[in-house]
């Protein structure tokens, strides 16, 4: 099965638990079904429920917080997450001072979701991870789902009622939509195995099938897309230099959970690798490392131990090649780690 | 039933209410900012006034006091808010501009509240309830994009909401001529959108377009708009601007013509009473 099958499972799944969900957004309506194809037979199958809008996105959001105020919840699709940008006011400025202010005004939740990345040639405005505008605002859950947990699950976890937290944004990475989920088999074959954290919405835990209470060389820190190419990376510094790694994988991203934080304490490793397609300034990575020196007391952790990895802070251009080039990959991590030894 | 004694008295509150804030903002009783309505009463009180305060919702926005309690009438908790405490309009950490309490929502970022209006609006059509939103703004809203979005979603999707735009001629200290290019009725116009021409002063006019336009709304989908000319009579906030704002010379301060409608000796007793009742508000602020 295809991530974007899931995608799509998950939200039929949201609307057909109550006919007071709702999802929103540009171009959704069948034949078409979305830009990347997510809401597909959806408005056919509930057609009260799938509601057009026009290329307004603030206004949009807008519309879909002030729905909440009546128990609805509402699934905002933002066709490219470049457009973040764009909400960020509606997001920043009314949904999260809604929330600090008065929690009651808000009696549905909202649910913004979003493609996510670059790596499809589709240039420098269609292709950016901009989730770092949200960092830091405790009240704006980012969530970023993966190849390795099936997007239905989580989103059924997300969509339950036992799930309180009324803005949420989530990341699906657009290069994953046509890419079927990686089984249990998939990693067994590049030599690691699988657990899976059961706290918040889940830790995937990845690790060396030799390695799973010894000291590993590496502890990789990631989220959505990123899992492929540190998967790639970590196999690849295995294989060639038998340097072990250990990969942590959150879905939720924003704001850190203590959780994570504590399984980074509880492992034991050389290094803290911190793997993010998001620029490295102003970083995911920088979030982890402020969390960790709050911590760090009570570890052995130095800063030197701790490698923050992103794309250059270049334009993402719309040429593949130059693309490539400015964009993190399995390559530049294994080149950043392999010589550190 | 509403009575113009009533309407007047509404009025007055909101004026003495309006007009304590100086003192208490310079005695240091209240902190931060505010923007005060002197001179827009009327209008507040006019497209509020047949509205269920407990089923329907009003939109504000930074200028928003007059709205707030011409609907609500919870002066206690608005002062409350000005001072920052906990049982305050928005638990004390709003502020005079961001009142958020359950039918009643505003906030300082003009263009916005718009869109969060048509979303509750969007909401009661869904759930085919009989409620409706009146939204303030400004002139001074219709600079922001989101503002013209908000209005073609209102309009797109037939929302019950009606637009109230109240035009002071001057936004902070940049006058209207200078900031807005064409014609306000032409642009609501453009989406569809019934717009009604009414001024600040003309308190019966208000009434009668108030109550039918709520009537309507009400009873067929679709949004519609007032386009009110009125008169800004203090400054933008504190006193940090120009005080004499009085920019459409041929509309009357609205208690002008309220005296004209009322006997004399009526008119002082609800005067009196009125500043009787902020009164005693403002003493608790010196105990």
């Amino acid at each position: 099965m295809k991530f974007l099958d899931r995608v799509n499972h998950g939200l039929d799944y949201f609307l057909s638990k109550d006919i007071n969900n709702f999802i929103i957004g540009e171009d959704l309506l069948d034949p078409y079904g979305g830009a990347f194809k997510a809401t597909k037979n959806l408005s056919k199958k509930y057609p009260s429920q799938i509601i057009g809008t026009p290329i307004s996105e603030s206004s949009f959001v807008g519309l879909a917080i002030g729905m909440t105020f009546s128990k609805n919840n509402v699934v905002v699709e933002i066709m490219f997450s470049d457009f973040l940008a764009i909400i960020s006011d509606m997001l920043i400025n009314t949904a999260s001072k809604i929330n600090l202010i008065n929690n009651d005004l808000m009696q549905g939740k909202l649910f913004i979701r979003t493609p996510n990345g670059g790596r499809r040639g589709y240039g420098p405005i269609h292709s950016q991870s901009l989730e770092k505008i949200f960092f830091g605002f405790s009240e704006i859950k980012l969530i970023s789902l993966n190849r390795a947990v099936d997007p239905y699950e989580t989103y059924k976890k997300i969509f339950s009622d036992q799930y309180k937290s009324k803005i949420n944004l989530i990341l699906e990475t657009k290069i994953d939509y046509p890419k079927k989920m990686i089984t249990d088999q998939d990693f067994e074959k590049n030599g690691f195995k699988k657990n899976f954290i059961e706290i918040g919405l889940g830790i995937t835990e990845l690790y060396n099938q030799e390695t799973k209470n010894d000291k590993s060389d590496f502890l990789f820190l990631c989220y959505g897309g990123m899992l492929e190419e540190t998967l790639n990376a970590a196999t690849k510094l295995f294989i060639e230099e038998e340097l072990t790694s250990k990969i942590l994988l959150p879905h939720q991203i924003n704001p850190i959970e203590d959780q994570l934080i504590n399984e980074i304490h509880s492992n034991k490793f050389d290094k803290l690798i911190v793997v993010e397609e998001n620029t490295v300034d102003n970083s995911w990575g920088s979030l982890i490392l402020s969390k960790l020196l709050k911590t760090q007391k009570n570890t052995n952790l130095s800063l030197d131990d701790i490698i923050l990895l992103g794309s250059s802070t270049e334009l993402i251009s719309a040429n593949i090649e130059k693309e490539n080039n400015n964009l993190i990959n399995s390559e530049k991590i294994f080149e950043s780690l392999v010589n550190l030894k | 039933m509403f009575s113009v004694e009533k309407f007047a008295e509404k009025v007055f509150k909101i004026r003495f209410f309006e007009e304590s804030l100086e003192n208490l903002f310079q005695d240091q009783k209240i902190f931060g900012t505010f923007h005060r309505c002197i001179g827009q009463e009327a209008v507040a009180v006019a497209f509020t006034l047949n509205l269920d305060n407990e089923k329907d919702f009003v939109v504000s926005n930074h200028r928003n006091h007059g709205h707030y309690l011409a609907f609500k009438e919870k002066y206690q908790s608005l002062y409350d808010e000005l001072r920052g405490k906990d049982n305050g309009v928005s638990f004390g950490n709003g502020g005079s501009q961001v009142l958020m309490q359950n039918n009643f929502f505003s906030n300082g970022i003009l263009g916005t509240t718009i869109s969060i209006a048509t979303g509750i609006a969007m909401g009661f059509k869904l759930k085919k309830l009989n409620n409706m939103v009146v939204c303030f703004l400004g002139d001074g809203a219709l600079g922001p994009g989101i503002t013209y979005e908000s209005f073609n979603l209102a309009s797109l999707y037939k929302l019950p909401i009606l637009f109230v735009i109240e035009n002071n001629g001057i936004a902070q200290t940049t006058l209207l001529k200078d900031s807005l290019a064409g014609d306000i009725n032409k642009r609501l116009d453009a989406f569809g959108i019934k717009i009604h021409d009414t001024v600040g002063d003309d308190i019966d006019g208000m009434i009668k377009l108030g109550y039918n336009l709520i009537s309507e709304i009400k009873s067929q989908n679709g949004p519609q708009a007032v386009h009110v000319k009125l008169n800004r009579l203090c400054a933008h906030s504190k006193g940090d601007d120009f005080n004499n704002n009085k920019i459409f010379n041929k509309i009357n301060d609205p208690i002008d013509n309220l005296e004209k409608k009322i006997d004399k000796k009526t008119f002082n007793q609800i005067r009196e009473k009125s500043k009787k009742f902020i009164d005693n508000f403002v003493k608790s602020f010196y105990k």
